[in-house]
């Protein structure tokens, strides 16, 4: 017991590694949010008129919207008059290469193990990174470029791709979707922008990297990704925010699209600062992701490993529109402390011949709660479609608790559904059998553990596997005695 | 007069009530009718039926020719129409003493200590306006006491029988039983209906079994193709109580179950099972919870659904595993066969787990009629329609097979040999 408890203590003051702030100048727009906010953020940005109004639609629309209460959990109601909506490091002249970065700005990433200019030249990921509301820089740009594959941050996108933009933007994620979609829609500062060619295999992974900065602030980034015709491409998004007593903010919107033959793989590696052990503090992770398979044999995969967050609050979704697209949902969600998450996923078959495949791992230790929430839905026209979902989940320590709410609507009798899930804990047995052998509790643990998520870790690129797991050591590292 | 105004016409007129149907009444007006934005009737709402003009079953008096062949059971036998018990249907073959079975309007005048101790303090009225409305108003239906330790050799059968022969009807009822502890009782219930009227009958039930206790209770609904149900049960089980109980949904235009079970004491067990069949546009909407509120509790649900036609149904299973209910085993399944097109089923097992040691499991298939085996069938010259049947009746035997009563067990069988 003893032991269990000396273990306890040692997770509960594992601090956040990722808890520092970086003192750098910063241009931000007054706080609040008011019709002149919006468009500071789109002057600012220097866009065309048609954005502009797309972003006043979505602006007038969520102040007609009420704040969704259905969730697993309460949390304190979100003053939105007093977040900042803008804010970004002070730049005079617009940046040609790396060279050019405020040098502090590089050792934050640096900090971060996100080298922009080193490492990821050994690993070949290109990477996208984002500090508060704009894009910093992306690498091997040029690389891509060859290939014709378009990676840069919104921004830019809007005014080097407006076509692309104009036509996908909201495509999926219309800002009529639910109040943090809107209000996306609305203020999106920055993102990135990934669009495919016909027949290209993106030769690299891509990857964003958000950092939250800046005190007060919400993060509200738009991601848009395009595979077109019979095109591959992953792509892996990772976040980090400094230590702050005050809940802060990230609304993003993430629309992918992909058409006939083509793939997208998106991973997701979110680690936010979770509060500290009593809930103090945190970022709330309220994100709208989506997919549309829009043509015949397109697929998306989400894979999401949520360590972080005071709250998170996200369904990476599939809309299966094209016949014989494929969808797939892989999430492991930790949850430690006070931290609360409502997250799962939905497949919405419309297309025939449809397969969907769900596998979510929750894990939940001290006072948190893990809720999964899915729904599978099939059209009366969406013939012969198939799907599998497992969900389980794991309780460590008597406070937490482990929620499953999967919604199920099948019209067409040629579906096939399963449904699956567990909720257990680590057995004293399995513990016993490991000790025997001589194998530690604390790594008996571990292997349990990670054969528990194994199923999810194993769809992550590899560099992000290996980050993923240590992760996953570190949030949990003898929290089970 | 839509019903709605009928009910609030009533509340005055009748005469000054007690606390707890003043309290109920104000909070059915309240709340209301739950819409379809409420999320536990998210796919369909009474919204429409309370609109309709339904004359209270108060003021029918017809005593109409009533479906008897469930009278062969060998059986304590209490029958209602339109919530008065008709006496000439009823008996008591088992001679206890300190058993009571009656209606619950004379067990208000005869043993109301009892039934004041019991009544309205199990089926929750705070968030179910339904239940509030039942509340409101005086209590028709069947009052059950089984005293301590008595063991009854025959099973209850109650017969509530709505009838809507002439006008379009509206009714409450009331059931109340009482199992004390080391006592053993089985019941049987059918809801029926007669006439080709709209009907509505609103039905709640308490059910408390103390320590020890064992109940098996089967309910039947059967209606007529436009009588709509809707049945909130609540059982309380004390330590070391078995109970079973079984819903069959054969027939009726809407049929909504909220079958609500409380674990209080430890190593109680219950088995919550049940079949629904669906066709035309019929609606079963089967709500279940579990509060598993003490240790060492099991539950074993498990429902199992054939859709046909342009037919809905519904499943919501919730298991609450509560903060110290350590070592608990909850096992949940849902099972539909879709055999149209245009049938659609929304399910959803739930689980909200706040213990750590425990093992729960839950799972949903749907699906369609194993191919294979259909192929196997026909191959040795069974015709379609009779492969089919036999198939569904394999299916549907987990769950009749649990049924002790053979009687009931024949009638459900026949019933999906005659309507598939």
């Amino acid at each position: 017991m003893t032991e269990e408890s000396n273990i306890i203590d040692q997770v509960v003051s594992q601090e956040y590694q990722y808890g520092f702030s970086t003192v750098i100048e910063m241009e931000t727009a007054p706080k609040g949010l008011n019709e002149d906010i919006v468009r500071f953020i789109s002057a600012k940005k220097n866009e065309p008129e048609w954005l502009l109004n797309y972003r006043l639609k979505a602006y007038k629309h969520w102040l007609t919207l009420d704040e969704p209460n259905w969730q697993n959990f309460n949390y304190p109601p979100i003053d939105f008059q007093n977040i900042i909506y803008y804010a970004a490091p002070k730049e005079k002249v617009k940046l040609n290469s790396l060279d050019e970065v405020d040098p502090e700005l590089l050792k934050t990433f640096e900090k971060l193990g996100i080298s922009l200019t080193e490492q990821k030249r050994l690993t070949g990921v290109a990477v996208d990174a984002v500090f508060d509301s704009v894009s910093i820089a992306t690498t091997f740009k040029d690389q891509l470029r060859e290939k014709g594959v378009i990676f840069c941050s919104m921004s830019e996108a809007v005014h080097e791709h407006p076509e692309l933009v104009q036509q996908y933007l909201g495509s999926v994620v219309p800002y009529t979707d639910n109040y943090f979609a809107a209000l996306n829609a609305a203020v999106f500062s920055d993102g990135s922008f990934v669009y495919i060619p016909k027949g290209v295999r993106c030769p690299m992974e891509l990857s964003t990297y958000f950092r939250i900065n800046a005190e007060n602030t919400g993060q509200f980034e738009r991601t848009l990704i395009i595979a077109d015709d019979q095109s591959y491409v992953s792509y892996l998004e990772g976040c980090t925010a400094p230590m702050r007593d005050e809940n802060q903010l990230h609304a993003a919107v993430v629309e992918l699209i992909a058409h006939t033959h083509a793939e997208i793989k998106y991973s997701t590696v979110q680690n936010w600062y979770p509060g500290d052990k009593d809930g103090k503090g945190g970022i709330y992770n309220f994100v709208t992701k989506r997919g549309n398979c829009e043509g015949d044999y397109a697929k998306i995969s989400w894979t999401q490993v949520e360590t972080g967050s005071a709250i998170t609050w996200k369904y990476p979704s599939c809309v299966l529109k094209g016949n014989h697209s494929n969808g797939e949902f892989f999430s492991v969600a930790v949850t430690n402390n006070a931290q609360l998450a409502d997250t799962g996923t939905k497949m919405i078959h419309i297309g025939s011949h449809t397969k969907s495949r769900i596998v979510s791992k929750g894990i939940s230790a001290g006072k948190s709660h893990n809720t999964y929430r899915g729904l599978v839905k099939v059209a009366s026209k969406a013939t012969d479609a198939r799907n599998y979902t497992q969900c389980d989940s794991m309780l460590i320590g008597d406070r937490s608790g482990a929620h499953t709410f999967p919604y199920i609507e099948v019209s067409n009798s040629s579906a096939v559904v399963e449904h699956e899930a567990s909720t257990s804990k680590i057995g004293e047995d399995q513990i016993f059998y490991c000790n025997q052998r001589g194998i530690g509790t604390e790594e008996a643990i571990g292997l349990i553990v990670n054969g528990f998520c194994k199923e999810v870790l194993n769809q992550l690129p590899m560099e992000f596997a290996v980050e993923a797991q240590k992760l996953l050591a570190v949030s949990l590292e003898g929290s089970v005695g | 007069m839509s019903l709605l105004q009928q009910i609030k016409e009533k509340d005055l007129l009748k005469a000054p009530s007690n606390a707890l149907q003043k309290e109920a009444m104000s909070t059915f007006l309240a709340k209301g009718i739950p819409s379809r934005k409420h999320e536990e009737w998210k796919y369909f709402s009474f919204k429409n039926t309370f609109e309709q003009e339904l004359v209270w079953a108060d003021n029918l008096n017809s005593q109409p020719p009533i479906n008897t062949q469930l009278h062969a059971i060998q059986a304590n036998r209490l029958v209602f129409i339109n919530g008065k018990l008709a006496s000439q249907y009823s008996q008591l073959l088992d001679q206890i003493p300190g058993l009571i079975v009656s209606s619950i309007a004379e067990a208000s005048t005869n043993h109301s200590n009892l039934l004041n101790a019991y009544f309205g303090k199990l089926a929750a009225t705070t968030n179910e306006s339904l239940n509030a409305l039942n509340t409101a108003f005086d209590p028709q239906g069947s009052f059950v006491y089984v005293p301590q330790g008595a063991i009854c050799k025959h099973p209850f059968f109650i017969q509530h029988i709505t009838a809507a022969t002439e006008q379009a009807s509206f009714s409450q009822i009331r059931n109340l039983w009482v199992i004390e502890a080391n006592a053993q009782a089985h019941f049987i219930e059918s809801y029926e209906s007669i006439g080709e009227k709209l009907s509505l009958t609103n039905v709640v039930s308490e059910i408390a079994v103390a320590e020890n206790a064992v109940v098996n209770a089967y309910k039947l609904q059967q209606q007529q193709s436009a009588a709509q149900l809707n049945h909130y049960t609540q059982i309380n089980q004390a330590a070391h109580s078995n109970v079973k109980q079984i819903t069959i949904s054969i027939s009726g235009a809407i049929i909504r179950n909220n079958l609500h079970f409380k674990l209080n004491g430890t190593a109680a067990n219950c088995v919550l099972h049940g079949l629904y069949v669906t066709d035309k546009k019929r609606l079963v909407d089967n709500h279940t919870r579990v509060d598993h509120v003490s240790p060492h509790c099991t539950s074993d649900e498990k429902y199992k659904g054939i859709l046909l036609d342009e037919s809905t149904a519904v499943f919501n299973g919730k298991i609450q595993v509560h903060l110290d209910a350590q070592k608990t085993a909850a096992y949940q399944r849902n099972q539909n066969i879709l055999l149209s097109d245009h049938a659609t089923i929304y399910t959803k097992p739930q689980l909200e787990i706040f213990a750590d040691d425990v093992k729960c499991t839950h799972g949903a298939t749907i699906g369609r009629l194993d191919e294979k085996s259909l192929f196997y069938l026909r191959s040795r010259g069974i015709p379609e329609n009779v492969a089919k049947s036999m198939l569904l009746k394999a299916y549907a035997k987990d769950i009749t097979d649990l049924i002790e009563e053979p009687e009931l067990t024949q009638l459900i069988s026949q019933f999906i040999e005659d309507n598939i």
